[in-house]
């Protein structure tokens, strides 16, 4: 018996320089075109489309996420990928499906997305965004409230509500990307404001004057930007109450709102609860149920809350006591991993947009060991098949 | 004199006494005299050799004894193991295999450890044969674990201390232990709940047991007098209720109960907007308040989001 053979390293290593077994094993492409679907308009997306991808016209994505709502991974992804397409995934089909059922004469009904990070809660509210938009309805949009919390890029004291914190910029940049995504929409409207606002002795906004008007005043005046994005809001109530319209908020990262701190200090470097913000309050009053002819869609997320408290994912967990009284009762609606079929249109949508080149990857084989090493889940899978 | 001067004469006192021995011997066989004496000789040298007797090693007692011997009157009560005493090749300790096992003899290990070997069982059942006349007969109606549990829910456990010593007391001997179970005690749960708080950690909640343990009076039957007493206050406090105890607030509470909670509250302000409720409202506020409890009561997992949910869409009237 020959116990060390030489003529077995030779050959294991003349394979390894060798693309010898690469072709022997036949590659069997199993790349089809069921992977997308025609059906561009999300209000009609259904269970059989679940898996697909559906793509997203420029203009529309100019129009909804120009100021957030896409990851920044995902954006630039689709900018390389030379054009915006979504997946309907079951979360967003099971939402579109509540949204079609709701009787919009009762209170408003809260939708808590919840699931690991990069599981794709923030693509979700963007289809559901794209389903607002075409719904006809008025978007109030936040597209990362840790933004506001983590990184504020100047916080000053409310010169209006004493112990508050005003964000002056980011409140500029919201409504800007408000007026945005509803600027058509907003003109084909109407809407008036109900009451005067008066912001110093010369400024005021008197009752009866288009909220357009308020816009404006909080996109020129920083200082009074964030109170007039409280009052916009609070108009916005008042006006779906009264049937004018309809109004779909969409927060993501809500839970940051109830983070137990926030990177503003005060002079005595005592630090601000984001509770003290008036933005915080302005969003938790359109996010009660004391309103009707509208929907709530927030997502809780692990990584906007500070680093020890990313234990688990669950909504009760996420949101904590306050933030879970606040919102109850809510429909919680899980965003998980890729399933099988959702997974293998993935990465058939990579294969056709020539992201994923590597000839091994599109066998049954390659797409098994992909499956496993990204463990399905969407974040990773992303990721792992990125040539960089 | 001073005592340097007195030394001094008693050297000299010795050598004359010396001289005068010497010279009688010269006189008996005409010797010569020798004026470094051998060792033998020397008086000094020999007193220091005393007579030293090496007491004789016996063979050990165990070699004599008979194979049908009474072991209980060998080893009758507790003591260190003695290699000399007992008949047996023990060894303490794992021996590797294939390397001889130490003796008993000259090793310490067999002595740290305690020895069973004054209960063997004929030595137990002379004793029990001694004690039995003392005893009375068990009652035949107390034949199962849940009668005796019913009839005699107070049990009281005590210790008596017998050893060899000057006196017979020990003070461990006052120390009482009183156990109870909660359950026979038929409290509410107000009372139950604020009894709890009272006894703290002496409350055992797997098994129900109440534990009280009175040590601080001198003598045992003071101690089952206090212990006694500490249980009637204990209940009859636990029975009343304080003005105070209506301000217990919700983070108060041990336990997240529904009734008077913000949920509840919120979910009927709720239901008065509605413009159409659920048929089957009362059974669905039902689900929906066990499903709340249970998320706060039990942790958060997949099961319990999951029957929240179902509970809420039914709430909402989503699921036609």
């Amino acid at each position: 018996m020959i116990r060390f053979s030489p003529t077995g390293t030779v050959f294991r290593v003349w394979r390894r320089f060798s693309s010898w077994s690469a072709n022997t094993m036949p590659i069997t492409e199993t790349i089809t075109d069921t992977f997308r679907t025609n059906e561009l308009d999300p209000m009609n997306h259904r269970k059989d489309h679940d898996g697909c991808f559906y793509s997203i016209s420029q203009s529309v994505k100019k129009q909804l996420f120009t100021g957030g709502g896409l990851p920044k991974e995902y954006k630039e992804l689709s900018e390389t990928l030379n054009g915006l397409s979504i997946m309907v995934r079951k979360p967003a089909i099971e939402l579109i499906t509540y949204l079609n059922k709701t009787n919009f004469d009762a209170p408003v009904t809260r939708y808590v997305l919840y699931g690991k990070t990069g599981s794709g809660k923030s693509i979700s509210l963007a289809h559901i965004l794209h389903y607002g938009s075409n719904a006809g309805m008025v978007l109030v949009h936040v597209p990362w409230v840790p933004n506001w919390v983590r990184f504020p890029k100047g916080c000053t004291p409310s010169v209006i509500h004493p112990n508050m914190y005003d964000h002056p910029i980011e409140s500029v940049e919201w409504l800007r990307h408000f007026s945005t995504q509803n600027g058509l929409l907003m003109q084909k409207l109407e809407l008036k404001t109900t009451e005067t606002y008066t912001w110093s002795k010369r400024e005021m906004t008197a009752a009866g004057s288009p909220l357009s008007e308020l816009i404006d005043l909080g996109m020129n005046r920083a200082k009074y930007a964030t109170d007039c994005v409280a009052a916009l809001l609070g108009e916005l109530k008042k006006a779906a109450v009264s049937k004018r319209c309809r109004v779909l908020v969409v927060i993501d990262g809500f839970n940051a709102f109830f983070s137990p701190r926030s990177k503003v200090q005060r002079e005595d470097k005592s630090i601000v609860l984001p509770t003290e913000f008036v933005l915080t309050d302005a969003f938790l009053s359109l996010t009660r149920n004391d309103w009707t002819n509208g929907a709530i869609v927030v997502s809780v997320d692990a990584s906007a809350l500070p680093l020890e408290l990313r234990e688990s994912p669950l909504p009760r967990y996420q949101l904590g006591k306050q933030g879970f009284e606040h919102l109850d009762p809510f429909i919680p609606i899980e965003v998980p991993n890729y399933s099988e079929k959702e997974f293998h249109s993935q990465i058939d949508y990579y294969i056709e947009r020539n992201w994923l080149q590597q000839p091994k990857a599109r066998t049954d084989r390659g797409r098994a060991e992909l499956s496993f090493t990204s463990g399905n889940h969407p974040l990773s899978l992303m990721k792992l098949v990125a040539p960089y | 004199m001073r005592p340097c001067d007195l030394r001094g004469t008693s050297v000299l006192l010795s050598v004359s006494v010396l001289f005068v021995q010497r010279a009688k011997r010269v006189c008996d066989d005409f010797r010569a005299l020798d004026l470094r004496p051998s060792k033998s000789n020397n008086m000094r040298g020999n007193r220091r050799k005393t007579a030293y007797k090496k007491t004789p090693v016996h063979p050990p007692r165990s070699n004599k004894m008979p194979v049908d011997q009474d072991w209980p009157s060998v080893w009758p009560v507790a003591r260190v193991f003695h290699p000399a005493s007992v008949p047996l090749p023990l060894h303490q300790g794992w021996v590797e295999p294939g390397i001889t096992p130490p003796g008993k003899f000259a090793n310490a290990e067999l002595m740290k450890i305690p020895n069973f070997l004054h209960l063997t069982p004929p030595a137990i059942q002379r004793q029990c044969e001694a004690l039995k006349k003392f005893c009375t007969e068990w009652p035949k109606e107390l034949d199962t674990d849940e009668k005796i549990d019913h009839h005699f829910p107070l049990q009281i456990t005590t210790s008596d201390y017998l050893h060899s010593s000057p006196t017979i007391r020990d003070a461990r001997a006052r120390i009482v232990t009183l156990q109870v179970k909660l359950s026979t005690l038929n409290l509410n749960s107000h009372a139950k709940d604020k009894l709890l708080r009272l006894v703290k950690e002496r409350y055992d909640p797997v098994t129900d047991i109440l534990t009280l343990v009175a040590e601080r009076c001198p003598l045992r039957k003071q101690n089952i007098d206090y212990a006694m007493y500490l249980l009637n206050v204990l209940v009859s406090e636990s029975w009343k209720t304080e003005p105070w105890e209506n301000e217990k607030s919700e983070a108060d509470m041990e336990k997240y109960v529904w009734e008077g909670s913000q949920s509840q509250r919120t979910l009927q302000q709720l239901l008065e907007r509605m413009p159409n409720k659920a048929p089957d409202l009362p059974e669905v506020i039902k689900q929906y308040s066990v499903n709340v409890t249970r998320f706060h009561n039990e942790g958060e997992d997949t099961e319990n989001v999951n029957a929240y949910k179902e509970s809420v869409i039914k709430l909402l009237g989503l699921n036609a």
